[in-house]
């Protein structure tokens, strides 16, 4: 091997290295975004049994596998919704009675995410799932390097909560509820 | 000087001023009021704004949308009043913004500098679901007061220009009326000296027409009378019913000349002798005569005024006008009443003088003969200076009266007015020339009361008239003169030259070819101490100015009897030269 031959295989390695840093950070920055996102949907969504859980934290849940750990512990430290502080709850699987206004579905071996949305389907909780085939009210999508979002408004209306028109508006693409009789 | 009118203008001005003054406070009130609700108005205006961007960018915000919320922020760069727009994080970090000028990235740094003068600053939380995700920053930019006054320039001006036309316009309407108010009193006061002219233009016609008459029906009458005189002085010891017949024949030839002094007065050509005379004394010593005249039921009272000025008039003229007036006054007063004759200086003013070309300014005795009678109508009052006009019944009176008064002062340079209403009475006030010299001549009667005869002086009589003439000769010899004659001037200066005894020559006025004057001054020319005495009932242009005798000759009147011209030729030869 020639010194020209070991540098460049030197160089090679430093690009590969740095690629991968690269890709690291942003998927960390991503993760980030999306754990605040999970608590800033609060103040779009008016959940049916506001009134009667005042005074108790507003409880987000992260079903399943957690890919925020810590991150999102910090994210919503000091945050209030309204009056309510802000509580993560971490579930291996969610119940259809699981105390959670919001529930991030990151899918496990004992309840795919599939399976979450469906025991929480009617249950007036905000699910949230990240790219997922079976998709939450919101899901998370990445356009061109950013954090957006989908929403589906008519599980949302079957669920019994009520999006606000700005957050729609800001959704990448929005699965409009049916005119009438969407509670069921 | 607090003329009506003139206080009225004043207190117009002061009306429009006041007006003007609570006009300018009122706008000026106005427009404070609006500057302090325009800057509420913009205060409100920018909170709405920021509140609306404040509410629509809470999603964008929330979620770190920077594209849609610059987008939002874009759209107010349509409103030119904005002048920046930031968007701040919970974190007070700028996330969107558009600027005109410069805005900070940090909110803190943002809300330090207190707003300028000509900006608004607001700010709107945003928040959503009781969740404060940021703050919008507002600041609007304020019209300045003279951009704001340079939009109202334009409609200003037209209505400036508007205001200004309507005040020309009035103005010139008011210049309009008030050159047609003047005009219509000039037209009036023309037509006012339009009507005096008129007036004396037709009393000079009729003055003249009956002068004219009246000269020649004088001059026959003339002839008439000398004739009668000389047949009662030759036969006085005759057949009496003769005598007494030719006594009336003279009674009414009297009359009749009586008759046309008066007509020959009113057409102003009967001789005047016009003295310095003392008016208030011819007045009072007329006060007797008067209230026999007009009976017991006339009271008769006579005001003077002190200081009197003596008048240039013929006195016995005056005399005649002032029973003339005084006869009129009773006639107005069948029941009785009251004449005053009030007596005093004026002065007739030019524009007095102006109303009447007949009358001069300057200073007058004034005669003032005021009755308590029946009034005269108005619609008359401009003819009773006519002769023959006369409101008296038929045969009461002869028109004459007033026509005599009036030839008589306009002859001498004076003026007449007269004042009258219906029911109250009437007032005659004849204005005299005052006399410029307060020597008083001796009066006339002084020298006629002389005795009349002279038999060693011869006297040539000059007169185209031939019964005149041979009347006069007739008349100078029963007076024990000498007599020559002429039958004109030529012949009088043939007959002065070939009779150097001739002391006196009398001669007639208006003759052909030479008249009296001319001759009188050549035959002095040539006889500087020939004395002359005019014969006249007529003295147009012959003898000095309006009729009037030169003071130093001596005038005997047609008709006039032995003795009138005895006592004339009496007083020539008694002046000493």
């Amino acid at each position: 091997m020639t010194l020209a031959g070991a540098l460049r295989l030197a160089v090679a390695a430093l690009v590969v290295s740095g690629v991968a840093a690269a890709a690291q950070a942003q998927e960390s920055l991503e993760t980030a975004v999306k754990a605040a996102y999970l608590y800033k949907f609060a103040p779009f969504v008016e959940w049916p049994q506001a009134a009667s859980r005042a005074g108790q934290p507003f409880t987000v849940c992260v079903v399943g596998a957690d890919p925020f750990g810590a991150v999102l512990d910090r994210a919503v430290a000091g945050q209030k919704v309204g009056d309510r502080p802000i509580a993560i709850l971490r579930l291996a699987a969610a119940a259809h009675d699981s105390p959670c206004e919001i529930a991030f579905l990151g899918g496990s071996r004992g309840q795919s995410v599939k399976d979450g949305l469906l025991v929480l389907h009617g249950a007036a909780v905000l699910t949230v799932t990240d790219g997922s085939p079976a998709p939450g009210v919101v899901d998370f999508a990445l356009i061109r390097g950013h954090v957006r979002f989908r929403v589906d408004d008519q599980t949302a209306a079957e669920d019994g909560l009520t999006i606000s028109s700005k957050l729609l508006s800001l959704a990448v693409s929005v699965r409009s509820r049916k005119p009438s009789g969407s509670n069921p | 000087m607090t003329d009506p009118f003139r206080v009225s203008d004043r207190l117009r001005w002061l009306f429009v001023l006041a007006s003007a003054i609570v006009l300018v406070a009122a706008s000026l009130a106005v427009a404070l009021y609006d500057e302090s609700q325009y800057r509420l108005r913009t205060t409100e205006a920018a909170n709405a704004q920021a509140g609306v961007l404040a509410g629509t960018v809470t999603a964008a915000l929330a979620f770190g949308d920077h594209e849609a919320l610059q987008e939002y922020v874009n759209a107010l760069r349509a409103n030119n009043d904005v002048d920046a727009v930031g968007v701040f994080d919970d974190q007070g970090r700028r996330v969107a913004s558009f600027s005109r000028s410069h805005i900070s990235d940090q909110l803190a740094q943002v809300r330090t500098p207190a707003a300028a003068p000509g900006q608004v600053i607001v700010f709107a939380p945003v928040a959503q679901g009781g969740v404060r995700l940021g703050t919008v920053y507002l600041r609007d930019r304020i019209e300045p007061v003279e951009r704001r006054l340079g939009r109202y320039i334009a409609p200003g001006f037209l209505v400036l220009m508007a205001s200004l036309m309507f005040a020309v316009m009035s103005l010139d309407a008011r210049a309009l009326r008030l050159a047609n108010r003047d005009l219509q009193t000039q037209i009036e006061e023309r037509e006012k000296v339009e009507a005096a002219l008129r007036q004396s233009q037709k009393m000079e016609a009729i003055g003249r027409l009956t002068g004219g008459i009246a000269h020649d029906f004088n001059n026959m009458l003339g002839i008439v009378m000398g004739n009668l005189d000389l047949l009662l002085r030759r036969f006085s010891e005759g057949d009496p019913k003769l005598v007494r017949l030719a006594e009336h024949a003279m009674e009414g030839a009297k009359r009749a000349a009586a008759l046309t002094q008066r007509l020959l007065a009113f057409s102003r050509l009967q001789p005047l002798r016009p003295t310095s005379a003392d008016i208030a004394k011819t007045v009072n010593d007329m006060t007797d005569l008067l209230r026999r005249t007009l009976g017991e039921t006339v009271a008769v009272e006579t005001v003077s005024a002190g200081g009197l000025w003596r008048a240039h008039i013929d006195l016995p003229q005056l005399e005649t006008a002032i029973v003339n007036l005084a006869i009129n006054s009773r006639d107005a007063m069948p029941d009785g009443g009251k004449l005053t004759i009030e007596t005093g200086n004026a002065y007739l003013d030019r524009a007095y003088a102006a109303a009447d070309e007949e009358v001069k300014p300057g200073q007058y005795v004034m005669v003032a003969v005021t009755d308590t009678g029946v009034g005269i109508a108005a619609a008359v009052l401009g003819q009773v200076f006519e002769p023959f006009f006369t409101t008296k019944p038929t045969g009461m009176g002869t028109g004459l009266g007033l026509s005599q008064v009036h030839g008589f002062i306009k002859q001498s340079g004076g003026h007449v007015r007269i004042y009258s209403e219906a029911g109250v009475g009437t007032t005659v006030k004849l204005y005299l020339p005052r006399s410029q010299t307060d020597l008083n001549r001796p009066a006339a009667s002084a020298i006629r009361s002389r005795a009349p005869g002279r038999r060693d002086l011869t006297v040539l009589v000059v007169e185209d008239e031939i019964g005149v003439r041979e009347f006069a000769v007739e008349a100078l010899s029963e007076l024990g003169y000498d007599v020559i004659s002429a039958d004109g001037a030529k012949t009088a200066l043939e007959q002065l030259d070939a009779h150097p005894e001739v002391a006196l020559m009398l001669t007639d006025v208006v003759m052909p070819e030479t008249n009296g004057r001319v001759l009188a001054e050549e035959a002095r020319r040539r006889r500087p101490k020939l004395r002359v005495v005019f014969m006249t009932g007529y003295t147009r242009n012959a003898i000095v100015h309006n009729g009037v005798v030169d003071p130093d000759s001596h005038l005997v009147s047609k008709p006039f009897t032995v003795v009138q011209l005895g006592a004339e030729l009496e007083a020539a030869l008694a002046e000493p030269f």
